[in-house]
């Protein structure tokens, strides 16, 4: 799935600790969307009744996916759509390019979809000789830029108006200057000519509704409906597990995914789209075709312990209150999803604890993800399961593993604790200055490097005690 | 367009491979029983004041640069939407050919040039004309009061483009047809469809389009409409 | 009142002054403290990265040490979270040991939580005359809740003049092992911790956590700033000195 990082995670988030402008990029966004998040949840009344009905409604659709995704598809089809599944990211691809290359389409126009990023499909468009047109704002830039998103409700994040402009400017083949309007204003001339000529619009599906073969599209921009108004043929991308089965339950889901991702009550737009256009209608699409992706998503389905991960709804807010994507940003989780949420289903949508088990480390466990997941998914305790799952596996680096022997023997019982501690104490008198170690030496680098280290007391507790035990 | 096929094979093995990974021998064929579906109990019983949805959308619209002004009859509608439109300097605008609209405004009297979407005329000349036209005129379905939206339901005469390619939608309602929360509209939609009428489109539009890609700095009117300017007969 | 003392390999170790600040305080309350010796260490070191094993053999020496004891008072919060959230499923497989595991996630209680929630003192008559700011460290805010009881204990302190710190809940950066295996990702988390202390001018940095405030009083002294970080317990005997 992945294109897999030549580096390491660890010499990626040095990299990118090093990009100051993304960090203060990212600073400044996590704080807005955050807050912004804070104060919608509290003008909901009785917020966490809200988390625990989206909870509900997430895991019954999850747990009964085949039965729905049957009757999604049979609907699609009664609403006069055509539905294709698509087991591994190769297969989906084939079907859309061959959907494409059916319609002898020249131009395809897209709206923000996160899965057709995951199957990689732009390349394979553009291998076919399909002129491919991102028209999200965010997907736009970073198509001209050549890069991949670092956030999923936020994209650019990590680039600043001057960058913008520049790739513009580039495109435009004129200066285009460096304010909000001037660049929007440029996007908004350039992608309308796009949406007025291309033959197709591929999206993705915020969520399909399984009662009626509807599929949902949240946008603020308009270019969701742009995409599905005016191509003759509609292609929508879907993650298998994006569903809900009743506009009901829709109602539910949209009242808590807009305020936790940007803290808005609902976004701009919001759209159903039941299918083709009737034929009285004049605009809107003549073909619908649903495309309904697995790659790997089974795999994860299939595991009782990580299937609440599939309940995702794609808002965003655990990137936002992640003490370590706030640090490295998006680019350095190195896969098409960082932040919480892709450090648990990265390395089981791959299936690949060896390498992107690395990712699950990328954490302090500190819960704050879990705390904010408006469907309830505990990601820091999935987190912890998958690193237990990898050393199981035996996916460990040989001295770490002989360093937790080492603890395990001296801190197994109280006496060799406290010899043990003891060693350590008497051993570290040579560094020790005012109570505390500087010395930057091997094993202690990693700490010393940038923290003193406190010394161990000559006395401890356990000693105290004793003596006080002893006097009375 | 000629029709593609699907492939049956690869999807009675794709939901086989779902099904497994559920523990089940095959994919399930009954429902499965649900104890509470949709929003909170508590949302659903709530009551409102009978101006509460008509101040609520009020304000929520108004809090995203929308425009919500209350008239009492056709022809201060008129009257307004021809304020409005001389204020955008307009030369053109495109109507939904609805009925309640042909009953509450005269076009006549709105100075500017307009026409109709509508079958009268093929797909490229209506598209056209909508992305060159200075405003778009649209009814309602409904306005949810809670959050400021109204939701559109696109049809032959009530075409998506209208609301969506000029860069102001002008949209006229009753003030009944403004209800508290979208659990109403989902409702309708429901029976709709038991009906077989659910419409191919239904948009919910909660203020003009916009952004915050660039530095987080908020741009309004990205590709769809930089205003939504709104209009509620209290008759 | 009979309660047991988990001192915490931290605490035992590096900062047994703050054992002794806590048995002060709660021997004042009337509270009979025994030690049992059998405790080494809650096992999160190895419990966080993954080694299960080596965490339960660990753990074990709590299961044994508190069989017998009514109530177990911890000076950090993070290892009664371990406890509480981790045990029953570490033990998971050894039917005793998980039922002991169970019972003991029933009666172990971080230091401040059993003053406010057990003892119901919510004011030990201190004074603590200084400008103090507080973090609040993730497992002991997000698992157990402490936040209310320590903001009531210090809200009773005459003379301690409170000023909220920014991001007050962002974690320091210490979990367990990443500030040893992604240490640059771990400065820079306490690096921005520390920024945020040095803007509310606070003299005192006050916590539940050893291990967070050993973390940050460690780059806060790289630093040279002069910030003092003191464990609530610490700041409330002294204050009762007064």
């Amino acid at each position: 799935m992945s294109n897999r990082p030549s580096m390491h995670f660890r010499d990626r988030a040095v990299k990118a600790l090093k990009d100051d402008q993304m960090r203060q990029a990212v600073r400044k966004a996590v704080d807005r969307l955050s807050s912004n998040k804070d104060k919608a949840a509290q003008e909901l009344p009785n917020w966490e009744e809200w988390r625990e009905q989206a909870y509900r409604i997430r895991k019954h659709t999850v747990e009964n996916l085949d039965y729905y995704l049957s009757k999604l598809t049979e609907n699609v089809r009664k609403a006069g759509g055509q539905v294709h599944f698509a087991q591994t990211a190769e297969d989906a691809r084939t079907i859309i390019s061959g959907l494409c290359e059916h319609y002898e389409a020249k131009q395809v126009v897209k709206s923000k979809s996160m899965v057709t990023e995951e199957i990689h499909l732009n390349p394979a468009l553009e291998k076919v000789g399909i002129k491919v047109m991102e028209t999200d704002l965010a997907e736009y830039i970073l198509q001209l830029a050549g890069e991949t998103p670092s956030h999923i409700i936020v994209p650019a994040i990590h680039k600043n108006r001057q960058q913008i402009a520049e790739l513009f400017s580039k495109v435009a083949g004129e200066e285009i200057k460096s304010d909000t309007p001037s660049l929007t204003a440029f996007a908004r001339k350039i992608l309308r000519s796009s949406f007025m000529t291309a033959d197709v619009g591929i999206t993705g599906c915020n969520f399909a509704i399984a009662e009626t073969g509807s599929v949902t599209l949240v946008t603020n921009e308009g270019n969701g409906r742009l995409t599905t108004s005016l191509p003759k043929v509609v292609i929508t991308v879907m993650g298998m597990e994006r569903m809900v089965p009743t506009f009901e339950d829709l109602e539910a889901v949209l009242s808590v995914l807009p305020r936790n991702a940007t803290g808005q009550k609902l976004t701009s737009y919001i759209s159903v789209l039941n299918g083709p256009r009737r034929d009285a209608e004049t605009d809107g699409c003549e073909k619908f075709h649903l495309v309904i992706v697995d790659n790997g998503r089974s795999h994860i389905l299939a595991d009782e312990e990580y299937r609440q991960a599939l309940h995702c709804i794609r808002c965003g807010a655990c990137f936002n209150v992640c003490p370590v994507y706030r640090q490295i940003g998006g680019h350095a989780y190195g896969s098409v999803y960082g932040g919480p949420i892709g450090s648990v289903i990265t390395p089981l949508l791959e299936n690949d604890l060896a390498f992107w088990g690395e990712l699950p480390y990328a954490s302090t466990l500190c819960g704050a993800c879990g705390g904010v997941c408006p469907v309830k998914i505990p990601l820091h305790d999935l987190l912890l399961k998958l690193r237990q799952r990898r050393i199981d596996a035996g996916h460990t680096h040989v001295f770490e593993k002989f360093a937790f022997g080492m603890w395990r023997r001296f801190f197994k019982m109280p006496s060799t604790y406290k010899f043990a501690m003891k060693a350590a104490s008497i051993g570290q008198k040579p560094l020790v200055t005012n109570g505390y170690i500087q010395a930057q030496l091997p094993l202690l680098a990693n700490w010393t490097n940038s923290r003193y280290l406190p010394a161990a007391a000559d006395r401890t507790f356990r000693d105290i005690w004793e003596k006080r035990k002893n006097s009375r | 367009m000629t029709k593609i096929s699907e492939n049956q094979e690869q999807e009675a093995a794709f939901l086989q491979t779902v099904a497994n990974a559920l523990g089940r021998d095959k994919p399930a064929g009954n429902a499965p029983s649900r104890k509470e579906a949709g929003p909170p109990v508590f949302w659903r019983e709530q009551k409102f004041e009978n101006e509460q949805p008509l101040e609520q959308f009020k304000a929520n619209l108004e809090n995203l640069t929308g425009k919500v002004m209350v008239v009492q009859n056709g022809q201060e509608a008129t009257n307004q939407i021809r304020v409005w439109l001389k204020s955008l300097q307009a030369k053109t605008a495109m109507l939904w050919d609805h009925p309640e609209l042909r009953k509450y405004i005269d076009v006549s009297q709105l100075g500017v040039k307009t026409s109709y979407w509508n079958a009268d005329r093929p797909r490229k000349s209506l598209i056209e004309t909508a992305e060159q036209a200075d405003a778009g005129i649209t009814w309602v379905n409904y306005a949810i009061g809670y959050t400021g939206t109204i939701a559109l339901f696109n049809s032959g005469t009530t075409g998506r483009s209208v609301s969506l390619l000029p860069p102001t939608h002008i949209a006229v309602m009753k003030k009944t047809d403004i209800v508290p929360t979208m659990s109403t509209v989902m409702r309708d939609l429901l029976e709709r469809r038991h009906q077989g009428s659910l419409p191919a489109t239904v948009d919910f539009i909660t203020g003009p389009s916009r952004t915050s890609d660039i530095e987080m700095d908020l741009s309004i009117g990205v590709h769809g409409p930089f205003r939504v300017w709104t209009i509620v007969i209290e008759e | 009142m009979k309660a047991s003392i988990f001192i915490t390999c931290i605490c035992d170790s590096f900062y047994p002054h703050v054992g002794e600040a806590m048995v002060r305080i709660l021997e004042k309350q009337g509270v009979q403290l025994d030690f049992p010796p059998e405790q080494t260490c809650c096992g999160q070191p190895a419990l966080n990265s993954g080694y299960w094993e080596d965490a339960r053999e660990v753990g074990e020496s709590l299961l044994k040490a508190f069989k017998n004891s009514e109530y177990v008072v911890a000076p950090a919060g993070s290892c009664v979270v371990a406890i509480k959230e981790h045990y029953p499923r570490m033990f998971a497989g050894h039917p005793e040991y998980q039922r002991q595991a169970q019972e003991l996630a029933g009666k172990v209680y971080e230091f401040s939580e059993f003053l406010v929630k057990v003892l119901k003192v919510e004011d030990l008559g201190a004074r603590f005359p200084q400008r103090v700011t507080y973090h609040s460290s993730c497992h002991s805010r997000r698992f157990i809740g402490v936040d209310p009881h320590v903001r009531v204990l210090l809200s009773n302190v005459r003379d301690l003049e409170y000023v909220p710190l920014t991001h007050e809940e962002a974690c320091c950066g210490f979990g367990g092992t990443f500030a040893v295996k992604q240490p640059e990702i771990s400065e820079a988390m306490v690096d921005e911790k520390v920024r945020n202390i040095l803007e509310t001018k606070a003299q005192v940095l006050v916590g539940t956590d050893l291990s967070c405030l050993m973390n940050i009083d460690g780059r806060l002294k790289k630093q040279k700033a002069d910030v003092r970080v003191m464990h609530i317990a610490q700041l409330l005997d002294e204050g009762m000195k007064t």
